[in-house]
């Protein structure tokens, strides 16, 4: 190859932290001219943040960053751009009601202004005309409204945006990012981005982060994996297959003990079924059917947008949802309107994803929060609330839950996050459930706490509550379940028993999901 | 920090509270000193009378106001519903009794239909009792011709200037009693816990349970038929219907509300707060006028000291989420 090259872009010991967490450390990475790269990772490993650290939305830590030889530390996004680093965002960034080169020359209109202070429109269009005729996608009119365009043709313009700006601020080779391109996108329209990605390979370098590691190997020249933060290889275009980098994105150590895995109870056919669905489909859900036995805990595993959430949503009438399809709750079949609170009066608890607008109520008290699903428990006069009753009702389950707060009438704002977490649960357990369908019910919660809840969990087995448990932490994922199944794009791609004395390994399940 | 936060948390709930006392205290002493005849028994009652209209207005918009929601069709239902009583009694022949249910009934109505817009239409609340201001304003001056609107009732005089306790006017009496039950219905039942569940965080309150339709529905509701008893003690003390004689009540009673501490992004606040901004509002026009200032001053005056007082007590950390 080439005499030993310099990297255009270097980062050495980066680090970056929010509010004393820390996201990722001791980060180094290059990128070459004309070199398509890939971060691999996890959800949570670090390689989102690192992309917007690169692209100036969040300041590193800790750490340097040298482009095209000179420092580089961009306080905005802005500025990046003004540097030749531009960002394809997951959710498009253009404005669908501005034409095409309104688009490309936003918040840089001051650039092309003429005698009054007005827009020099004429010669914005001029230079989009002519960067899209070179880029080969002479099929874009830049006058058109940008919303008329396709999906794809819109990512096409959002990459030309990199160009036009980086020519406009006179950087010869751009680098641009691209987060999750291929998330909405059909097999075609990938296709048709790959290919324009390495005809546009000559003229900059590009950073891929996508969820389906085959894409990793079709596309990159060079791949870095991330787990928990840290950079933990780096891969060059001969060495990998997809098998080898979930190798090295997963294999942590699991213990037995935090997930409890002694007193997991063990479910047979002879107990009675709670939750029956039947051919849950819709949206890209397609036809997921299983049991859920008592005192089972049931896991549904697989990637950000495999469609586990909206099975769960289908479960408790968590608009939208899924229509189509069946769930029956102890025999009895829930309906398609209302069902929410029709899933609620058949004893179904649910633990939402976004704890701070689905779960709890932050400006409310602990004691109000814990007595929301169960208010007519708390009363003395029908329809009036009784102050007493509900204050003992919350002190009962701060005191079974371990919650630490000053009391029931603390509001819930200010509880960590593992303590809300446990009010959420509270307010489950003070109505009295028979199945309760967790959606990442540990994000967000420290060490101490998972463990916590962990074993409230095996509690309420034990009590013969039924489990449906969805996350996107694998060990948590496995340590916990009684059965795994795993989706991929909106299916059901495998069923695994997980038994305490065989549990399956993270990788034989990401070998499923990707 | 969660020592800090919930100490942080009873100063504001103590400031919400102490900021509308001071400055009522402020007013009293201040309008005392102008002149000694503002905390005569007399003036007190007039006091009283007066602010009995908004009193039932503001405490309506507070169940409307705790769930987030806005109401500004409330002036105009006080005066539909004074316009529409007026005609009525003097030309119908109705009893006080008969013109009292109809008058009810109709701002239940206006509160069904903004209901309706907004839980079932998905009109933003905003918007959609904007609208139904001016609709309703606007068939208030057209049942009436424009013109005004004079009757003579005894029942009627009887029910907002009578005295049946002592010296108290009886709409003040009316008010007070509707306003403790109210206080007593936002802070106690499962009704008012729901408003603030909604108010503080609906997607929530819709998955534990709560019937978010149903409790946006009866708060409209509530608003109406408050409003509709304030438009009829408002002509029975009159005896005129007038164009537009409600309309002022919209910004003073939003005001009062937020005086008395409720945010306006809902969740926050109480019914039984409601009188503190009553009070204050209601104190400053009288004052003003027991001293003697021009009514277009006075105008200028109510209108900057609520300025003054809506700043002083309203809750920033909380103007984020003003819907």
């Amino acid at each position: 190859m080439n005499a030993p090259r310099k990297p255009i872009l270097e980062i050495r010991g980066a680090a970056k932290s929010f509010a004393g967490v820390t996201v990722f450390e001791g980060v180094d990475l290059d990128i070459y001219a004309n070199e398509i790269i890939g971060i691999a990772g996890e959800n949570g490993a670090g390689k989102s943040t690192t992309l917007k650290m690169i692209a100036g939305i969040h300041k590193p830590s800790k750490g340097t960053m040298t482009l095209f030889g000179k420092p580089y530390n961009p306080d905005r996004y802005t500025d990046a751009v003004r540097a030749g680093v531009s960002m394809v965002f997951q959710e498009q960034a253009l404005v669908p009601n501005l034409r095409v080169y309104e688009n490309f020359f936003l918040s840089h209109e001051s650039k092309f202004t003429r005698a009054g202070g007005l827009v020099d429109s004429g010669r914005m269009i001029e230079l989009a005309e002519r960067h899209l005729r070179e880029l080969g996608l002479g099929h874009v009119d830049p006058r058109r409204v940008t919303g008329s365009y396709e999906f794809h043709d819109r990512q096409m313009i959002e990459i030309a945006k990199a160009f036009v700006l980086a020519d406009f601020f006179k950087v010869e080779h751009p680098i641009v990012l691209l987060d999750e391109p291929t998330a909405a996108i059909g097999d075609k329209e990938v296709a048709l981005l790959f290919e324009s990605i390495r005809r546009f390979r000559d003229r900059a370098s590009f950073v891929l982060i996508t969820h389906r590691l085959a894409e990793y190997v079709t596309l990159c020249d060079r791949l870095y994996v991330m787990k928990d933060g840290r950079m933990v290889a780096e891969m060059g275009k001969g060495d990998f297959a997809t098998s080898r980098i979930h190798e090295a994105m997963v294999g942590r150590a699991r213990d037995e003990e935090y997930y409890k895995e002694g007193t997991q109870k063990a479910v047979t056919a002879a107990d009675p079924v709670l939750l029956s669905v039947k051919g849950i489909a819709g949206g890209h859900v397609q036809d997921v059917s299983f049991d859920l036995r008592q005192g089972e805990i049931l896991g549904i595993g697989g990637l950000v947008g495999c469609g586990k959430e909206e099975v769960a949503r289908a479960i408790v009438g968590f608009e939208p949802f899924p229509t189509s399809g069946t769930v029956t709750v102890k025999g009895q079949q829930l309906p398609l309107r209302k069902r929410g609170p029709a899933a609620i009066a058949a004893s179904v608890g649910f633990v939402p994803k976004e704890r701070k607008t689905e779960g709890i109520i932050p400006y409310l008290s602990v004691a109000a929060n814990t007595s929301l699903a169960a208010l007519g428990k708390v009363t003395r006069l029908p329809g009036i609330i009784s102050a007493a009753k509900e204050n003992a009702l919350a002190r009962e389950f701060i005191k079974l839950l371990h919650v630490r707060t000053t009391g029931p009438r603390q509001l819930c704002q200010f509880l960590s996050g593992g303590n809300q977490q446990k009010v959420v649960m509270a307010k489950w357990l003070a109505r009295g459930v028979d199945v309760l369908v967790l959606d990442n019910p540990t994000r967000g919660v420290d060490v101490g706490a998972k463990e916590e809840i962990y074993g409230l969990l095996r509690d309420l087995t034990a009590r013969g509550v039924a489990i449906l448990l969805i996350t996107d932490d694998l060990l948590e994922l496995i340590g916990l379940s009684n059965r795994i199944l795993i989706m991929r794009d909106g299916k059901v791609v495998t069923e695994r028993p997980a038994p305490p004395e065989a549990k399956p390994t993270e990788q034989e399940l990401v070998g499923f999901m990707v | 920090m969660a020592a800090a936060g919930a100490s942080y948390a009873r100063n504001r709930a103590m400031m919400g509270v102490l900021v509308p006392v001071l400055f009522l205290v402020l007013l009293v002493v201040a309008f005392t000193l102008l002149n000694d005849r503002f905390l005569s028994w007399v003036n007190l009652f007039n006091l009283m009378r007066q602010s009995s209209i908004l009193l039932l207005v503001a405490t309506g918009t507070t169940f409307v106001i705790l769930m987030g929601a806005i109401d500004l069709s409330i002036g105009s239902i006080v005066t539909l519903v004074a316009i529409t009583a007026a005609l009525l009694l003097r030309d119908s022949g109705l009893g006080a009794a008969e013109v009292l249910l109809i008058g009810a009934a109709i701002g239940a109505a206006c509160g069904l239909i903004n209901g309706a817009l907004v839980v079932y239409a998905r009109v933003p609340a905003f918007v959609a009792t904007l609208s139904t201001m001016i609709v309703f304003g606007g068939v208030s001056t057209w049942v009436a011709g424009g013109a005004n609107v004079t009757f003579r009732n005894a029942d009627m005089t009887w029910l907002a200037s009578g005295k049946l306790i002592g010296q108290i006017p009886n709409s003040g009496l009316w008010a007070l009693a509707i306003f403790a039950v109210a206080a007593f219905v936002g802070a106690r039942s499962i009704f008012g816990r729901a408003l603030y569940a909604i108010g503080a965080g609906e997607t929530t309150a819709r998955l534990s349970g709560i019937n978010v339709p149903r409790t946006q529905m009866v708060a409209f509701v509530v608003s109406g038929v408050l409003c509709a008893l304030a438009g009829l003690m408002l002509v029975a003390r009159t005896s005129t219907g007038t164009a537009r004689m409600g309309d002022d009540l919209l910004l003073e009673a939003i005001a009062a509300v937020v005086m008395g501490g409720t945010a306006l992004s809902g969740g926050a606040g109480g019914v039984h707060r409601t009188i503190l901004g009553v009070l204050v509002i209601s104190v400053l026009k009288n004052g003003l006028n027991v001293a003697g200032v021009h009514p277009y001053v006075q105008i200028c005056i109510t209108g900057l000291i609520v300025i003054i007082a809506v700043t002083l007590t309203l809750d920033r950390s909380r103007l984020a989420f003003v819907k």
